[in-house]
């Protein structure tokens, strides 16, 4: 993940797609209200197609969709990219219904968890793997998450802004107790977090 | 014996006739017996969620309850209607006597309900019904995880019904092809049989992928075999994502036709809009993997660039629908009015795909509640309410009745606010972090009043379909008579007596363009 960590890249993305998308929902609201209002009051009148105007129609779409999945593209790139130099590495395991964090860093690893304790604002590499079903993890806090495979791994970098605790849950149906797989994020300051690795790290 | 082509008598005759019209009303029936299992399923579930905590159901329970749901409305209740008014209307439409290979119809109507009795009869199982949602993935329905012939008679029973549509598909497809009536050409054929055609197309070309997929499944469980969850994922969407437009394209069509005949006007841009669905029905076979852009698996970049795409195909059949009640003088009668709210409700689920199409909003919003309000407005906000626009204007074209009018409107309004109360606080829901499939939530004032919200909707969506069966039922036994064309109809099918005879037409009008009886009507004036 490089520059504004995956939150940001979400709600700038989010909010130019709401205001496009609103925007799009009043056009053709207003739209067919008067389209069925006009003939109310004119009546029926038959006349050749607008095509010249359904093909500028057609243009306009072609841009909008371009230019919308030129922002998309680009701030993917940004989200999917992974630092060569993480601050944290944490190693993620998902398990009917548990999940389990071992954090290190700089050579100091803390002892596998269940909840996540992160540094704010460092570059966490996150590598992330199951050990029998699909789960995924999803941290609505930094608007993130990804499928957790039997047998393969998948590896992201996140960024975590702010300091607090954080709810984390596993977002794909993964039997009977999945509503129930759940995990805490703690973030904490650079002081608090080398005082926890300390204690907690070998 | 002989298997009766011909409509017999009695309940047996009826179950063993062939004829068009028979096997889709046969579908059409058992599709609507579903609609009220998977509909009334979603009640519990509405229930169990409109507090935070464990009130109603066991969370076993629950799994029990969201996997018919989503079984049934998608292989059990859509699809086979989109498949019902496609085999009823085409041959009417284009002037044939009968679909192609009557018998092959008649069997796939038997499988469909063979189908659904399989996936139910899990229930009287020892380790209870499959559970894992309706899209079973492996290892999670494997032998291990899955215990049991719940799992098996669901993959059994869907590997059926998913055989029925792929028959009805080819007889529907080959009978647009080869029994078009003389002049009725490709590009005067009407515009709900072009969607039909491209569901075909759609079926024929996606839904052998779910047997294979059904197939690993089996090959897990019964001999061990070791599968790739990504390879299921692939084949399993590869099914999937055309569905959503098998589950859309005929109702499409359905509004496209309801539309030109209660505004009175010919279509607009009838090419640009054939050109589209064509266009759109290719784009959507290329879209499947924004299902797993969250798996970290596939090439994102590329599902987000077609995704985005179909939005321009969506775009145009906009604007000619637009620009015909533009043209004309919209009629507000009970066809119309859900016509419309379709064409209102359907915006809100395209746009928010638009949205869940951009690979790092989905990021967020993938498997959340987001994704459920925004496939059920496209569902149900959307196809549903085309369906009912649809049941409204041919129902007297099968039956020789009305609707009742009055209950019509009602079951209109309380859908329409049920719908919208129900879906909406769903985005909000899915953006504030709750997960789908779940029996519980974190006690929380948000998702809890926005989860209460939703449930009270979902009551009041259910009371508008008590009223769609009522009037069902009194429109079926002292509906008002209707003649053989009441509402001005623009198509073949209203050229013909309701209900037609068995073969159809004793004549037909001359057919000089997609709209010949308006073509009648302008000559005269």
């Amino acid at each position: 993940m490089g520059g504004d960590g995956t939150r940001q890249a979400f709600d700038a993305l989010f909010s130019a797609y709401v205001v496009v998308t609103t925007a799009a929902l009043l056009v053709i609201g207003l739209a067919l209200t008067l389209a069925v209002l006009r003939g109310r009051r004119r009546g029926s009148r038959p006349g050749s197609d607008p095509s010249r105007l359904e093909l500028a129609y057609v243009g306009v779409l072609v841009l909008a969709a371009t230019a919308l999945i030129a922002v998309s593209l680009v701030t993917e790139r940004n989200v999917d990219a992974r630092s060569a130099t993480p601050d944290v590495r944490v190693a993620a395991v998902a398990s009917q219904w548990r999940w389990s964090f071992t954090v290190s860093e700089a050579g100091r690893q803390a002892a596998p968890a269940a909840d996540l304790v992160v540094p704010q604002g460092a570059t966490v590499a996150i590598t992330l793997r199951s050990t029998d079903v699909i789960h995924s993890m999803w941290v609505p806090e930094v608007r993130f998450k990804r499928y957790a495979f039997p047998d393969r791994t998948n590896r992201f970098d996140l960024e975590f802004p702010d300091t607090g605790s954080f709810e984390g849950l596993c977002a794909q149906f993964c039997g009977l107790e999945h509503d129930t797989m759940r995990f805490t994020v703690h973030v904490l300051d650079r002081r608090g977090f080398d005082a926890w690795l300390a204690e907690h790290g070998s | 014996m002989t298997v009766a082509v011909l409509p017999g008598r009695g309940v047996i005759g009826w179950a063993v006739a062939a004829d068009h019209k028979s096997v889709a009303a046969r579908v059409a029936a058992a599709a609507g017996i579903f609609m009220v299992l998977g509909g009334a399923v979603s009640l519990v579930m509405r229930a169990e969620l409109a507090h935070s905590g464990m009130q109603v159901t066991f969370r076993d329970t629950y799994n029990e309850l969201f996997t018919p749901h989503g079984t049934t409305m998608v292989y059990l209740v859509m699809v086979p209607l989109a498949l019902a008014l496609g085999a009823y209307l085409v041959p009417l439409q284009i002037g044939a006597a009968e679909l192609v290979a009557p018998r092959v119809n008649l069997f796939a109507s038997w499988l469909l309900v063979l189908g659904g009795l399989s996936i139910y009869g899990g229930f009287m199982t020892a380790h209870g019904a499959a559970r894992n949602g309706w899209t079973e993935f492996l290892p999670l329905s494997g032998e291990s995880f899955s215990p049991g012939p719940g799992t098996d008679m669901w993959v059994i029973g869907v590997a059926l019904a998913d055989a029925a549509a792929i028959l009805l598909a080819a007889t529907i497809l080959l009978t647009i092809l080869t029994r078009r009536a003389p002049g009725m050409t490709m590009l005067r054929l009407p515009v709900f049989t072009w969607t039909v055609l491209v569901t075909c197309l759609l079926t024929l070309f996606g839904f052998p992928a779910l047997e294979a997929a059904l197939g690993l499944i089996e090959a897990q469980r019964h001999f061990g075999a070791d599968i790739d969850p990504v390879a299921y994922l692939h084949l399993f969407w590869f099914f999937g994502h055309p569905a959503v437009y098998v589950m859309f394209f005929p109702f499409l069509g359905a509004v496209a036709e309801v539309v030109q005949v209660f505004s009175g006007a010919r279509l607009v841009g009838y090419r640009a809009l054939v050109l589209a669905l064509l266009g759109f029905a290719t784009g959507s076979m290329t879209v499947w993997a924004h299902h797993m852009f969250t798996t970290g698996q596939v090439l994102n970049e590329y599902f987000a660039i077609t995704s985005t795409s179909l939005l321009i195909f969506a775009g145009v059949e906009y604007f000619d629908l637009t620009a015909t009640l533009w043209r004309g003088v919209v009629r507000f009668s009970v066809p119309m009015l859900f016509a419309l709210a379709f064409l209102a409700q359907f915006a809100i689920g395209g746009l928010t795909g638009v949205i869940v199409a951009s690979p790092v909003l989905d990021y967020h919003l993938n498997d959340s509640y987001f994704v459920v309000g925004h496939f059920h407005y496209t569902l149900f906000a959307g196809s549903m309410f085309a369906l009912f626009a649809g049941v409204y204007y041919w129902f007297p074209k099968v039956t020789g009745r009305f609707l009742s009018e009055r209950l019509g409107r009602a079951h209109f309004w309380l859908l329409v606010v049920g719908t919208n109360v129900t879906f909406f606080p769903m985005f909000a829901l899915g953006y504030l972090g709750m997960t789908r499939r779940v029996a519980d939530y974190p006690e929380r004032a948000s998702l809890d009043w926005l989860n209460a919200v939703s449930s009270a909707g979902a009551a009041i969506t259910g009371l508008a379909m008590l009223v769609f069966f009522w009037n069902l039922a009194v429109s079926l036994a002292a509906g008002r008579a209707a003649g053989d064309d009441p509402w001005g109809g623009h198509t073949l099918e209203w050229a013909t007596s309701s209900p037609p005879p068995r073969h159809n037409f004793d004549r037909l009008p001359p057919i000089r363009s997609f709209a010949p009886l308006l073509d009648l009507r302008e000559q005269r004036r």
